[in-house]
């Protein structure tokens, strides 16, 4: 398990950071997200792949926003409104862009599958795996896979 | 650097490396075995004494090098730091710090005979003990006590030398007995010999050890309760408190990177809050704010920015030992000249440039200068010169390196970058002098004939190169043979804030470093007139004061939609100017803003490997700028590509052939566009004029019936997908006939203009479609050259493949047939390949001789004819012909002379030299046909024999 941040509690409860994207809940470990912030003023970036939104302006700080949903393969069209998920990974300041943003949630490590081998390999492999809720799935995502994907 | 400041700086240096040894030492102690510390120790011990001699401070590097010496058998690993050495070595820190005490209240070194006389014949004692080798110890102590009695500062270096005898001897002493004995045993014995020694030392220091084991963590705030100590010793030297030096602060790098980030990011918010102030505010107090910070934060700023500032002096200062150096070694008398030390920089970049610059000095005096013989001989003061200038220019420092030598060698750097493959002889006899001299920057390249110990090893220039342009700077080279050389360097001021021009392109914004800025270029089109960027084939291309600028526009690159697109139409166009490594290029943008100061950011791996940007940086607005990294840019445009393309040429280069052409005649034709267009004109064959009426057509191919036989018809503006703007509505074609493989062919253009000498070279590298060969440059005017045998043979072969297979019919003669064409001419080279290609040869190419007498003998093929030319570098036509008929393989092989001479002398020798026949350059029928005649002769022939 790449994400064995413990938490105070105990050694199999977990905190996720979790947002919508069409519809679906997602989570990334609480530890990875720096700060969460509203849609901003985005430049585009000419000739970059498509999931790159653009840079938006954090602060002083540069960040690369990224469309969660194009990563994911989600055709569903995003809402005007979007809520960006920063996470700093290898001193890279990366947004990820979410529809909506939801509870930061703790679930036990009973909960949790590996992704089921009916979801397509290439978001297979962005994704950590899914915790039983009571009502739904949450899906986790694997960040450092993303950036090792969109870094490649 | 004023001897004041020097002095200065040696205390302030001094003081920081004694505190250093003072930690290490301490640390050694716990650890013992650690040899980088000891290192560390000694290394500093050394720095001391060095500059403390240097300074005139005899007694300081006296104990320097009592302290040095006595580490020596240590680091070699004779002997073991005992307790009584790291004593007696904090004892000598404290003396070298009240040495250096004295220095920085009176600037002049105190006396500390008795100290010293104390002190040095201690740790002699100490350490011979440690080796125990008692006898000579007594001997040369008592020498060595008696010559600092009497001592004058001035001969302490002998005094030194003597010093030094005992601990050698003692060590050579110390190594014979290990030899001698070789035995564990005896080793253990003699050690704790040592030890015993030791203990007796111990009770006679016990006092002092005492002392000393308070002091034991010797962090500096107590070395200088040690301090007071002694200079309590010394009333007058503290009652002299006035500090003669200025006061400085040793603050961490990182402290001040940070800082400078800090203030980067105040910077940059200062820009946001005055601008929405200007925008929106009416409120005259916020005004007033806004203004009052913006002022501080750019004092904040310039201060921030100084404390990272050093004069450039601290490295240049350098040079003159290492001018010194040089000249000494190879008995040339330098004279070195620094200017503008003060000049300040950012301290990373200091440090950045201390090397290359070394390297260019070095290059400079080593090979730059000559021989006061040779200086003598060229009229020159025998004594050479080399300035180091430094100035401020435009936001960037300059530091230009300037000797008058020799300079560099045209024809040298030439022969050495052909020798190694860099580029080739037709690429040579296109570039500049300067081109030719910012050859000796590429990798692996070295002028020098012989390699010295001081440079010349073959990688000096490109590293000087690569170092400057990592810290965004740029290296100019400026020679003039028999004169001197410049070489100029252009460091940016510092690495955090950048100077950078911001371009609007289809509504986005872009930065672009102020160093790769060349100019920016307003050009105006009025609609009547025509326009100064002329188009080749979609590139566009602007003539710069008679020099073809190739273009670009950002917004095609990056492909984002220009919003109006008739904006070229708007009668003006923005053209910025940029360097890239091979050449100027031109980038056409929407607008040009201000030129601002720009904190760059880092970008994501993922969009840097896009390879057009550099970093982002936020505006004034808070918007977020991407900043352009130029040389990126450039070869996403394949510009660099199109450059390094132009290593293989086939530019027509008349001058070998000086005898007959100076120049080449065009003829201009008109393909209804406002291009101009021209064919050579040595391949056209007639002009002609048809009436409409005449054309037939047979099947899509538009013929004429023309000297008894059927003459199809090319139309050129057609065939070359250019939409013609203007006709002209006549019931007349014109049609220019030209021969390719012995069938006449009709290109159809709009008109027939004029036959035009131009005494320029095409430029291949500017081209974009088969059907060019590329573009020359008359007078300013652009005019594209149609490669017409391409055109034939593409269009051609499409569109009437009844034809075709004719040309396969023909190939026949060819078949299996090797040609060996040698020719330097690339141009001809490349057209007598297509034609016998054309006609199924397989063709092998040699760019001269020796190259052709190397693929001979290579045996890889066995060449059925071989076409040469007569005047060729390294290896001339009659040379060849000789050689090839000395090879057995090779006596009746149909050897054909290519050429533009045709004096009868010139066919004679030819003749005799071994070739068959001697033909007229590109009469392609003659070619072919001799070709085949020869080869029939020579069939026949072998047949008759068998």
């Amino acid at each position: 398990m790449k994400h064995n941040h413990t938490s105070s509690e105990g050694s199999n409860i977990q905190q996720y950071s979790t947002f919508i994207i069409a519809n679906h809940l997602y989570g990334i470990n609480v530890m990875q997200v720096q700060e969460i912030v509203k849609a901003m003023k985005t430049t585009q970036v000419p000739l970059a792949k498509n999931y790159v939104h653009g840079l938006i302006n954090l602060r002083g700080q540069v960040a690369t926003a990224i469309e969660l949903r194009k990563l994911l393969n989600i055709h569903e069209d995003a809402p005007e409104e979007s809520m960006n998920v920063v996470c700093r990974v290898d001193g890279n300041l990366i947004s990820f862009m979410v529809d909506k943003i939801s509870d930061v949630i703790e679930v036990s490590q009973d909960e949790f599958e590996p992704p089921p081998n009916s979801v397509p390999k290439d978001i297979k492999d962005l994704m950590v795996g899914v915790y039983k809720l009571k009502n739904e799935l949450l899906s986790i995502i694997d960040v450092e896979s993303i950036i090792n994907k969109i870094s490649a | 650097m004023s001897l004041e400041e020097a002095l200065s700086e040696f205390i302030e240096e001094t003081n920081e490396m004694l505190d250093r040894i003072n930690i290490h030492l301490a640390n050694f102690e716990k650890t013992q075995n650690s040899p980088d510390t000891l290192n560390i120790i000694y290394r500093d011990l050394h720095t001391i004494k060095g500059s403390a001699q240097l300074f005139g401070c005899i007694q300081m590097g006296q104990v320097a090098h009592a302290m040095e010496a006595c580490l020596d058998p240590i680091r070699e690993g004779i002997l073991e730091l005992n307790n009584d050495i790291v004593n007696e070595l904090f004892n000598g820190l404290d003396i070298l710090r009240i040495f250096n005490n004295s220095l920085k209240k009176s600037g002049v070194e105190s006396n500390q005979k008795e100290k010293l006389s104390e002190f040095i014949p201690k740790l002699n004692d100490i350490i011979l003990e440690a080796f125990n080798a008692n006898q000579n110890v007594l001997v040369e102590h008592l020498v060595l006590d008696e010559e600092l009695d009497n001592a004058k500062p001035t001969q302490m270096p002998k005094n030194n030398d003597r010093k030094e005898d005992p601990i050698a001897t003692a060590k050579k002493k110390y190594q014979e007995k290990l030899r001698e004995k070789k035995l564990k045993e005896k080793q253990t014995e003699s050690y704790s010999s040592t030890q015993n020694s030791n203990k007796v030392e111990n009770t006679k220091l016990q006092k002092q050890d005492k002392q000393h084991e308070q002091n034991s963590i010797r962090t500096p705030s107590i070395s200088i309760s040690t301090n007071q100590e002694y200079t309590s010793q010394r009333p007058i030297m503290e009652a002299n408190n006035n500090i003669s030096t200025n006061e400085t602060i040793r603050v961490q790098v990182d402290i001040l990177d940070s800082l400078v980030n800090m203030v980067g990011e105040l910077v940059l918010v200062r820009n946001q809050l005055v601008q929405f102030g200007n925008n929106t505010n009416q409120d005259e107090e916020f005004l007033k704010i806004s203004h009052k910070l913006n002022a501080i934060t750019s004092d904040l700023q310039n201060e921030v920015m100084k404390t990272r500032m050093q004069p450039i002096g601290n490295v240049l200062t350098k040079f003159h030992r290492v001018v010194r150096d040089i000249s000494k070694s190879l008995n040339k008398e330098i004279n070195l000249t620094l200017k503008g030390v003060e000049t300040e920089l950012d301290k990373t970049l200091i440090e950045a440039v201390k090397d290359p610059l070394t390297h260019i000095v070095r290059n400079s005096a080593d090979h730059g200068l000559e021989s006061p013989e040779a200086r003598k001989a060229a009229g020159k003061d025998p004594i050479g010169n080399i300035i180091i200038n430094s100035y401020h220019e435009g936001g960037h420092v300059i530091v230009e390196v300037r000797d008058d030598g020799a300079g560099l060698s045209r024809e040298r750097i030439a022969n050495k970058a052909i020798e190694k493959g860099i580029i080739n002889e037709s690429s040579l006899s296109k570039m500049s002098d300067r081109d030719v001299h910012n050859l000796i920057f590429t990798p692996g390249f070295s002028t020098a004939g012989q390699v010295s110990n001081i440079s010349g090893r073959g990688v000096g220039m490109d590293v000087v190169r690569t170092n400057i342009e990592q810290i965004g700077g740029v290296v100019d080279l400026h020679s003039i043979e028999g004169e001197g050389t410049c070489i100029k360097l252009k460091i940016p001021l510092t690495l955090a804030i950048v100077p950078a021009l911001i371009v609007h392109s289809a509504g986005e914004s872009f930065a672009i470093p102020q160093v790769k800025l060349v100019e920016l270029v307003r050009v105006e089109n009025n609609p009547g007139e025509k326009s100064q960027i002329q188009s080749l084939h979609g590139k566009l291309i602007y003539a710069l004061r008679d020099k073809l600028l190739p273009l670009v526009d950002l917004s095609e690159i990056l492909q984002i939609n220009k919003k109006n697109k008739d904006s070229k139409e708007n009668n003006i166009t923005n053209i910025v100017v940029l360097n890239a490594d091979t050449g100027y290029f031109g980038l056409i943008v929407d607008s040009i803003e201000d030129s601002i100061d720009i904190v760059v950011k880092p970008l994501a791996n993922l969009l840097k490997e896009i390879g057009i940007y550099s970093g982002a940086t936020v505006l004034g607005d808070g918007s977020v700028t991407l900043t352009l990294d130029v040389l990126g840019l450039a070869s996403h445009a394949n510009l660099l590509h199109e450059t390094s393309a132009n290593n293989d040429p086939s530019l027509i280069n008349f001058t070998q052939h000086k005898e007959y052409i100076d120049s080449a005649e065009y003829l201009m034709i008109d393909l209804g566009t406002n291009d101009q267009y021209c064919i050579p004109l040595c391949m056209v064959n007639r002009l002609e004029e048809f009436g409409t009426k005449e054309i037939q057509m047979s099947g899509k191919l538009r013929t004429v019936k023309y000297r008894d036989s059927i003459l199809p018809l090319i139309n050129v503006g057609s065939a070359l997908e250019i939409d013609s703007t203007h006709s002209r509505q006549t019931d007349k074609i014109s049609v220019i006939v030209i021969e390719k493989s012995r069938q006449l062919f009709g290109l159809e253009v709009t008109g027939i203009l004029d036959v035009i000498n131009i005494n320029n070279k095409v430029d291949t590298g500017i081209k974009d479609r088969p059907g060019i060969l590329g573009s020359i440059l008359d007078r300013s005017n652009l005019i594209v050259v149609i490669d017409v045998l391409a055109i034939i043979s593409d269009v051609f072969s499409q569109r009437n493949p009844v034809n075709n297979q004719n040309h396969r019919n023909k190939r026949k003669n060819g078949q299996n047939k090797n040609v060996l064409v040698v020719e330097d001419n690339n141009f001809f080279r490349r057209q007598i390949q297509q034609i016998l290609e054309n006609e199924g040869y397989a063709v092998t190419t040699a760019h001269d001789g020796e190259e052709g007498l190397g693929k001979i003998k290579s045996n890889i093929k066995v060449f059925d004819v071989i076409i040469s030319d007569i005047e060729m570098p390294l290896m001339g036509g009659l040379e060849l012909a000789q050689k090839i008929r000395n090879l057995n393989k090779y006596i009746s092989t149909p050897l054909i002379a290519m050429t533009t001479k045709f004096r009868k002398k010139d066919i004679e020798k030819g003749l005799a030299s071994g070739f068959d026949c001697y033909l007229e350059k590109l009469n392609q029928s003659e070619l072919v046909d001799s070709i085949e005649n020869l080869l029939q002769k020579n069939n026949k022939e072998i047949k008759r024999e068998a």
